[in-house]
């Protein structure tokens, strides 16, 4: 599986990241579009073809990372949706699947967690 | 007022650690807690991230570190060696992110409403200042032979 990916954070370092551990995974992405926002990520889901991995982060400006998938899943159902972030408490977790996140990575992660999360992702 | 201060210190240590084995692969030592006062005398030269807490705990959590231990940080997260002004800013607000977030998730049973603020990034010389009204605590942490700071301060 080689997906096209959005990866959605406001840090451009964080971003970075998540791009070098996504190729250390069996995912190695075809083509990564990136977003600094959700307000961003939305206009280059929509302008661009083909994106079926989104990775985002959740506390973001302008428009933050729940909003963008409330946004994105009024559009898209299909789209695979993995949050990102250092809010990993229950309360949220719960919060976010209810909004149509796939699963979920809590900030610090390493590569094999990530692995993980997509393999239950594409595989279900 | 001593136990939530001790939930924040405790549970900021174990983020700081968390962090530095899975972002960093590499050791991190706790070293002391540095005396506010004696801190207050130096002027540092440093970048500060801070992020605000609210809910139960009002205050916030800064992270403390000089130019070249943020640049480490940038190498040994993205493996670049020629980083740029804006990934050090970049890095050092998001392990400040990464540290409150963690603390956000160690206490989650203690302290159900807790929240956490976007980082501010400022560099220079500063010196921190005495705040009657907020009880500060500066963890110093030792890693690749240099040290850096967590401060926690919170509301009286």
């Amino acid at each position: 599986m080689r997906p096209v990916v959005l990866v959605a954070d406001d840090s451009a370092v964080m971003r970075k990241l998540v791009i070098r551990t996504l190729n250390e995974t069996d995912y190695k992405p075809t083509k990564v579009i990136e977003a600094c926002d959700g307000s961003d990520a939305l206009n280059k889901f929509l302008s661009e073809d083909g994106i079926n991995l989104i990775l985002s982060d959740w506390n973001m400006p302008n428009m933050d990372g729940l909003t963008f998938v409330k946004n994105i899943r009024s559009k898209d159902k299909n789209v695979a949706i993995i949050m990102i972030t250092t809010e990993g408490t229950m309360g949220k977790m719960e919060e976010a699947l209810n909004e149509g996140v796939n699963d979920y990575v809590i900030k610090p992660f390493k590569a094999d967690a990530l692995q993980g999360k997509l393999e239950r992702v594409f595989k279900s | 007022m001593n136990d939530q201060i001790n939930y924040l210190v405790g549970a900021s240590k174990e983020s700081v650690r968390n962090i530095y084995e899975t972002m960093l692969s590499a050791n991190v030592e706790f070293v002391s807690m540095a005396n506010p006062e004696e801190v207050r005398e130096k002027k540092l030269d440093c970048i500060m991230a801070l992020i605000g807490m609210d809910g139960d705990f009002k205050g916030s959590i800064g992270v403390v570190v000089s130019n070249s231990m943020a640049k480490e940080w940038v190498t040994l997260m993205l493996g670049l060696d020629d980083a740029s002004e804006s990934d050090i800013s970049d890095v050092v607000g998001e392990m400040a992110n990464m540290v409150a977030g963690g603390m956000k998730n160690t206490l989650e049973s203690k302290i159900p409403n807790f929240n956490i603020t976007c980082p501010t990034v400022i560099r220079g010389q500063f010196n921190f200042p005495k705040t009657p009204t907020q009880r500060v605590e500066i963890l110093k942490f030792k890693a690749t032979e240099e040290f850096y700071t967590v401060i926690v301060s919170m509301m009286k």
